[in-house]
């Protein structure tokens, strides 16, 4: 019996001992993403030359790899947390998708940029922004929000409406 | 810590229970239903690797959607999973290509490509499965790193005639029915079989109304994962003949399978993806159609006491089709959408794999050694369509030359030694990057050449005793996708990138293993096995997918990831008890870990199953009233949480999912009886999320609560 108990006792030990582990410190934070323009839900018009206005701040102690900007429809109805404004229409899918490598190496930056012209006649609605970022050793981050996008028309029949 | 804390209750209820026999009730043999760990003793005696055994009743008993999360309980053993239905084995947190599945001895071909590609062998078409723990390369060349999923599909029987089973089943969280039924005959030393499976599901659910897709928030319509319905059907035929010396057997066999992707593993779905369309069963795009054909010789010709010579022959056809609409793939301004649709249709990517295997061996016993010598040769051959692309076309040849020795140096010690040599050989095609605006593949011609060895003892100091130690040396040959795959991996939502440059992966491996059992005629506790697992495992160059910092112009692409090549070092265990308490009771107790660490980085590997352990009480009843052989368990089983993750992996927190089983047997006749097997699966049903399931990426909870009933009736004259 003793035997017994120390023969699995060995096993046992063993395989607690390969159970423990060490605490690490080690930057497994892709960047810090601080999202100023656009806020959440504002609008923009469609047809405006220039494009979405967009600023936002990284921040990494190792270093910032890239950052990306992806803009698409969320017309579809897919949604985040926020609420669903989806406005049925038909214009045309309209996105911007670009990849940065400005900041790379940097530990803060600050991001202004503009996407291309909205054309005048992209689909209205619900915008999906999503910012993504990695830093030099591949963690990443991934931030989103919503904006709208109205009608030029609209507005501008409401001017003239009011003029006349 | 909590953690360990279990795992100390585990064990110190266990002990408790050892010391807790004493001597005196009477004695009544428990007739045996041979499960797990048993059936592997005999084979298990003075062989220096661990090699767990499990057969049919096993796998009835603990049944699940596929034939690896059956299995899974067993300590070592994981399934990586995508969604219902479909998994891929994982030893030792090892899976892909770092492991062979062998059914009738000819290494399956077609499972390894991607982490969504099932399994494809019928679950129901087993007689018995054996997993090898470590390195078993000596045998099955150089992908056995991490061990053998050994599955045997056709046996001869005790008696000749006639007989035949009819199986139904059906699930209640995705309404999935199935059958399998076969029949069998067996005359004059000859035998014919045939078996049937077929199995539709539905949609599966999970105790969940929404879901994060890169941070976006999804509902889920009644927690229903629109598009999970599958269907799989399957045919196989064995056949065989023996004489005094000679043995033969055929097996043929065609698994098909079609099965939908939930929309969100797919580009980003609306909301159109996740609401009730009102019909359940039907596969949508995107979907994936798998079709394996295989068809194996087994020979052998004992040629006296001394000799015996064996031969596999093996032929497998691997089609695989993923469906999907080309817009569903967000946007690239450079791909022509109409002339894609125009000339490719729906098809979005397409393999064919075709493989053809060879083995022979030679098996020598002369007075207190037994000799193995032996070659394998593979040649498999890829091409691809589809709209998008993934992996190249490519033609690979391996083979090797092996040799083992075990040596009695005594009744009770052995010791193994063993040494092979293979040579590797990769063809693969150019690639021009057209449909993509991809960059392009240069053509690649690799030459491989790798040694591996093996020594081991094997020492039972008493029968109750069984210890082993070996360790080894093992390699591997570059898969064909960790050098030139350049594609976009649904859910994982990132871009892989293979390197043509990278060098055979070497792992070195020491493995221990403690086992021991005894039973006793009278006493409160009638039988006790434990065994218990040690194992260390270095490799000074593991081939892996680390994240980089370049970002893609697409939402689905993100991140790009390279396969590099980093020194790695793991270790883990594993442990196994079963104590018969009286007639009537029985206690298993699996238990397993696995920490793997890349040492250039010091970082964690992906992937990694969490520790767990896996407690069931089982109740059996050799007759109650008219029933014979029943069983009823309750298995508890905790996973820890995985804090040990890559980079952007995601920390899966634990769990505790209790499952209920119930196994009535019905007398048919003088022999023969019926059996039930009613089971619960995550009674509670608890909202967990699993590690190593293909899911995860997309914080979906796994599958709820799921009853199971099948019902197995036996046919013959």
């Amino acid at each position: 019996m003793k035997r017994i108990m120390y023969y699995a006792s060995v096993a046992l030990l063993s395989f607690t001992v390969a159970a423990c582990s060490e605490e690490e410190a080690k930057d497994t934070s892709g960047p810090v993403v601080t999202l100023g323009e656009p806020e959440k839900g504002e609008e923009f018009t469609a047809g405006s030359a220039g494009g979405v206005h967009m600023e936002f701040d990284l921040a990494d102690e190792s270093g910032i790899g890239q950052y990306s900007i992806d803009i698409h429809s969320a017309a579809d109805g897919h949604s985040h947390s926020s609420v669903v404004h989806t406005s049925a229409n038909t214009g045309v899918a309209w996105g911007y998708q670009k990849v940065y490598d400005d900041a790379t190496g940097l530990k803060n930056h600050h991001v202004h940029v503009h996407s291309d012209s909205i054309p005048a006649n992209a689909l209205l609605g619900d915008y999906h922004l999503a910012v993504r970022a990695t830093d030099i050793h591949g963690n990443e981050t991934y931030v989103a929000t919503t904006f709208v996008l109205v009608d030029h028309e609209v507005d501008d029949d409401h001017d003239h409406d009011e003029d006349e | 810590m909590k953690t360990f804390l279990y795992t100390i209750i585990s064990i110190l209820c266990f002990a408790t229970a050892v010391r807790a026999q004493n001597a005196d009730s009477s004695a009544i043999n428990l007739n045996e239903v041979v499960v797990s760990a048993d059936a592997a003793s005999a084979r298990q005696k003075l062989q220096p690797l661990t090699i767990m055994a499990t057969g049919k009743q096993y796998i009835t008993e603990h049944r699940s959607n596929s034939l690896m999360t059956s299995l899974e309980k067993l300590p070592g053993v994981s399934a990586f999973q995508v969604g219902q239905g479909f998994a891929k084995p994982v030893i030792r947190g090892l899976g892909f290509n770092r492991l062979v599945v062998a059914e009738n001895g000819i290494k399956q071909q077609g499972q390894q490509w991607g982490a969504d590609h099932g399994l494809e062998i019928d679950q129901y078409d087993i007689d018995n499965v054996e997993i090898v723990k470590g390195p078993a390369s000596l045998q099955y060349g150089s992908e056995a790193i991490a061990g053998v999923v050994r599955i045997t599909s056709h046996r001869w029987r005790s008696e000749d005639g006639l007989s035949g089973s009819v199986m139904l089943n059906g699930g209640s969280n995705n309404l999935l029915f199935g059958t399998s039924n076969d029949i069998y005959y067996q005359k004059n030393n000859r035998y014919f079989s045939l078996r049937a499976t077929y199995q539709n599901f539905e949609s599966y659910r999970v105790p969940a109304i929404s879901f994060d897709y890169q941070k976006y928030k999804f509902s889920l319509y009644r927690g229903i994962l629109k598009n999970t319905a599958g269907r799989e059907a399957d045919v196989s035929l064995h056949t065989g003949f023996r004489t005094k010396r000679y043995e033969m057997g055929l097996s043929v066999s065609n698994i098909h399978s079609k099965a939908g992707f939930f929309a969100g593993a797919y580009g980003l779905p609306g909301t159109v993806d996740m609401s009730d369309d009102g019909q359940p069963r039907a596969i949508n795009m995107p979907y994936h159609e798998v079709n394996h054909f295989k068809a194996v010789v087994n020979q052998t010709y004992k040629l006296n006491a001394q000799h015996k010579f064996t031969a596999d022959l093996g032929y497998q056809y691997n089609l695989r089709q993923e469906f999907s609409k080309p817009h569903t793939h967000a946007t690239n301004p450079n791909i022509n959408r109409d002339s894609l649709i125009a000339t490719m249709g729906d098809i979005e990517l397409e393999m064919r794999l075709q493989t053809a295997s060879g083995n022979a061996a030679w098996e020598y016993r002369a007075g207190s050694n037994l000799l193995q010598a032996g070659v394998n040769a593979e040649y498999q051959h890829n091409r691809v369509g589809g709209y998008f692309f993934l992996l190249p076309e490519f033609e690979q040849f391996t083979g090797g030359v092996f040799a083992t020795d075990r040596y009695m140096i005594s009744e009770k010690l052995a010791a193994t030694v063993g040494a092979r040599y293979d040579v590797g050989y990769t063809h693969v095609h150019p690639f021009d990057g057209k449909i993509q605006g991809n960059d392009p593949i240069s053509e690649l011609k690799k030459n491989n050449g790798n040694a591996s060895f093996m020594g081991g003892v094997a020492y039972n100091p008493a029968p109750e005793w069984d210890l082993k130690l070996n360790a080894g040396k093992s390699f591997r040959i570059p898969t064909v996708n960790e050098y030139a795959i350049h594609g976009i991996t649904h859910v994982m939502f990132r871009m892989e990138v293979g390197d043509s440059t990278l060098t055979p992966e070497t792992s070195y491996q020491i493995d221990g293993h403690t086992a021991f059992k005894k039973e006793w005629d009278d006493g409160f506790i009638r039988r006790v096995s434990v065994a218990a697992s040690v194992f260390a495992n270095y490799f000074p160059n593991f081939i892996f997918l680390k994240p980089s910092s370049e970002l893609l112009e697409s939402i689905e692409a993100g991140q790009k990831y390279n396969y590099v090549q980093s020194r790695v070092f793991r270790t883990g265990g594993e442990l196994e008890a079963r104590i018969d308490v009286g007639n009537h009771f029985r206690w298993d107790i699996s238990a397993e870990y696995v920490r793997a660490t890349d040492m250039d980085d010091d970082f964690p590997i992906a992937l990694t199953p969490p520790m767990s352990i896996t407690n069931e009480w089982s109740v059996l009843w050799q007759k109650i009233a008219w029933f014979r052989h029943n069983r009823f368990a309750v298995a508890y089983r905790y996973t820890a949480r995985q804090d040990r993750v890559a980079r952007n992996e995601y920390v899966t927190p634990e769990f505790h999912l209790i499952d209920l089983s119930l196994t009535v047997g019905v007398p048919m006749g003088r022999i023969r009886e019926a059996q039930v097997v009613f089971q619960v699966q995550n009674l509670f049903n608890v909202k967990y999320y699993k590690h190593l399931s293909f899911y995860r990426r997309m914080n979906m909870p796994e599958i709820g609560r799921n009853m199971l009933l099948s019902l197995l009736i036996p046919i013959n004259r």
